[in-house]
């Protein structure tokens, strides 16, 4: 059987979902480079937050949150701890009418998949679930105990371990240094080892990084790197067998981080023309700890002193900054490019874990089969060129 | 009672790196943040200030991004910060931070109690403490794991001694170093942090204390650094065994095997 030969560049959530969704097919063969570790990256600095509703994304795409979430969860019954899901519940907090129409819609697609979930407008019961939450500039809030947090890290090494598993080759530690380009097709590329691969197909999901993986072929590919700054909080009170939920509201999110809270503001929330919010950066430089501007602090104090004034009085413990990945729409860029044979699947801001599934299962098949989705069509490059 | 805390702002990142040439550490793109040892020192005062109504003035001596440690230091419950800064100052060793330190303080109030941290995470020589102690004729103990006792005139304090735990009296003034991990640092709040930043630091330079440029600084500089040596690696790493049971229970056989050839 003549085997399509698909390289893979980046081993995160992106990469490492795509090479299992690839490793699937029998006619696939897949080489996976990753310049360090896998899962390390974006991907290591993922919240992981997949819950059944929230403004993540927009309910529109509800299967592909769905089709992400239970793939973890088998992963998860497979495996204990393969995706490290933390089930802590998610609480959605309603700070407009707005917001209360998308969490109430997201309940409903929640339960008809078979999960509780119920809005609530009781304070009371909402300050059990979130003690120290101020209740007075709430409409209410969504809750489910369905879901929770996944690992990232865990996720993609899992999904590396199944594709190796079905045939598939890894390299870590090896960085993609050119692409190889002829006729005007892609037709594999060349390794820091000075190694070159040949492939019918290149996958570029290197995230942060694709801007540059894209300038190596001339292909400008149109990401922003914003800011994800979070801060991991030391809550002044401790409180006996009480489970942090996930917390969600339009312009931050927080889930528990051991003993601490770790909170980020929301990718939706980023404006790309705000200089401290979006640019273009090197991702290489940036530190593993720390990082974060001043003006986070400010912005997060304010947050918390108006929506969870205990948090306001927690101890600040560490910090990081991450660039995610994203695009004038917010949404990832999926598929062909103007290059014959280079294709992306990057930009997936603040939802590469939720994402990642769905897209490697469409991508994967198109890739193979040919065959287009919905998804595929309404991510693909092209709408970004039409802008 | 008065107490004076120095802090050094130092890289608390894993990902330094040494300039060849200078044999100084490179400090761009590295989080930055107060010395660990100067947290517990600062946490040390913040306690007997509980204890005593005493109040905290906090010194660093850096450049204008050394402010930052000392916005953490009035979060986490120091009354006033002072930056002593100059250009003359820069590129000095440790007897020339010292006499800087040293001045910066006399220049500012008669301190009854100076804490320092043991070390610095960076330089780690453990001089300039009892260097401050030696310039200003105070007494000092260093490596202090406690205070347990302080009184208008005297001080007592727990220090580990070839082994053991031992107390010792001290008359005051005094330059104490505290023991890095000795207590468990004061974490500053969001709302502290918010409220420090609001606040105006203290600057102090050459101008104000009058020190002879070539007794401080590079020019000062009785020390030079040669070489900068790397730790050869041991070799030794770790693996995470990952799989079933049963599975990671083959994998230690294997190893266990490996390790008998």
């Amino acid at each position: 059987m003549k085997k399509k030969k698909i390289g893979i560049i980046g081993g995160g959530i992106s990469g490492a979902a795509l090479g299992y969704h690839l490793s699937l097919y029998e006619d696939a063969e897949i080489v996976l480079f990753e310049k360090d570790r896998i899962g390390c990256g974006t991907t290591a600095k993922s919240a992981g937050t997949v819950c059944l509703f929230d403004d993540s994304l927009n309910n529109r795409y509800w299967d592909v949150r769905l089709y992400g979430f239970e793939t973890y969860r088998k992963m998860e019954a497979e495996e204990k701890g393969s995706a490290g899901f933390d089930q802590t519940g998610t609480l959605v907090v309603a700070t407009s009418e707005e917001v209360e129409k998308t969490i109430k819609t997201g309940i409903a697609l929640a339960k008809a998949a078979g999960y509780s979930g119920e809005y609530i407008t009781d304070k009371d019961k909402i300050r059990e679930i979130l003690p120290g939450i101020n209740t007075d500039p709430i409409l209410g809030a969504g809750y489910t105990k369905d879901d929770g947090y996944f690992d990232g890290t865990m996720i993609s090494n899992t999904f590396v371990k199944k594709m190796k598993a079905n045939g598939g080759t890894v390299y870590t530690g090896i960085e993609v240094t050119e692409l190889i380009k002829e006729k005007g097709a892609v037709t594999g590329l060349k390794v820091s080892d000075g190694t070159s691969y040949e492939f019918d197909i290149v996958v570029d999901c290197t995230g942060p990084w694709s801007r540059f993986t894209g300038e190596m072929v001339g292909i400008d590919v149109p990401i922003w790197h914003t800011k994800a700054e979070a801060f991991f909080l030391a809550p002044p009170v401790k409180r006996e067998n009480y489970v942090f939920p996930v917390i969600k509201y339009p312009a931050f999110y927080g889930l528990r981080a051991g003993e601490n809270v770790f909170i980020c503001k929301s990718h939706l929330s980023m404006d790309l023309d705000d200089p401290m919010h979006a640019g273009q950066w090197n991702p290489d430089l940036l530190p593993q700890t720390g990082g974060t501007d001043e003006y986070f602090i400010e912005f997060l104090f304010d947050q918390m002193d108006t929506y969870i004034p205990e948090l306001a009085d927690s101890g600040l413990s560490s910090s990081w900054l991450s660039y995610r990945a994203e695009t004038r729409d917010f949404l990832p860029i999926i598929g062909e490019t103007p290059l014959k044979n280079y294709l992306l699947a990057t930009g997936y801001g603040g939802n590469g874990v939720i994402e990642a599934p769905a897209v490697s299962r469409d991508l994967a098949k198109y890739i193979m089969r040919g065959e287009s989705t919905m998804l595929l069509e309404e991510w693909a490059f092209q709408r970004l060129l039409k802008k | 009672m008065r107490i004076a805390v120095c802090v050094k702002q130092v890289p608390v990142s894993e990902q330094v790196k040494m300039d060849p040439v200078t044999h100084s550490l490179i400090r761009n793109n590295i989080e930055m943040g107060m010395n660990a040892a100067d947290c517990n020192a600062l946490t040390e005062a913040i306690r007997l200030k509980k204890q005593t109504g005493c109040s905290i003035d906090v010194f660093t001596m850096g450049g204008y991004e050394a402010r930052s440690v000392l916005f953490t230091a009035l979060a986490m419950g120091a009354d006033e910060g002072y930056l002593v800064t100059d250009r003359q100052f820069a590129g000095g060793d440790t007897l020339g931070t010292a006499k800087v330190l040293a001045e910066a303080l006399k220049h500012t109030e008669k301190y009854d109690l100076i804490l320092c941290g043991c070390f610095s995470s960076d330089g780690a020589t453990g001089q300039v403490g009892p260097m401050i102690a030696q310039l200003m004729e105070a007494a000092s103990v260093t490596e202090v794991k406690k205070i347990p006792k302080v009184e208008e005139a005297c001080l007592e304090v727990c220090k580990t001694w070839q082994g053991k735990l031992v107390h010792l009296e001290l008359k005051l003034p005094a330059v104490i170093t505290i023991s890095l991990g000795c207590n468990t640092p004061i974490l500053p709040t969001l709302r502290n942090q918010m409220k420090a930043k609001k606040r105006t630091l203290h600057e102090i330079t050459n101008d104000a204390l009058h020190m002879d440029s070539d007794a401080v600084g590079l020019s000062g500089a009785k020390s030079l650094v040669t070489e900068t040596l790397w730790i050869e690696k041991t070799g030794k790493h770790s693996h995470m065994l990952t799989g079933t049971a049963e599975e990671i229970a083959d994998q230690i056989l294997d190893l266990v095997e490996e390790a008998k050839h």
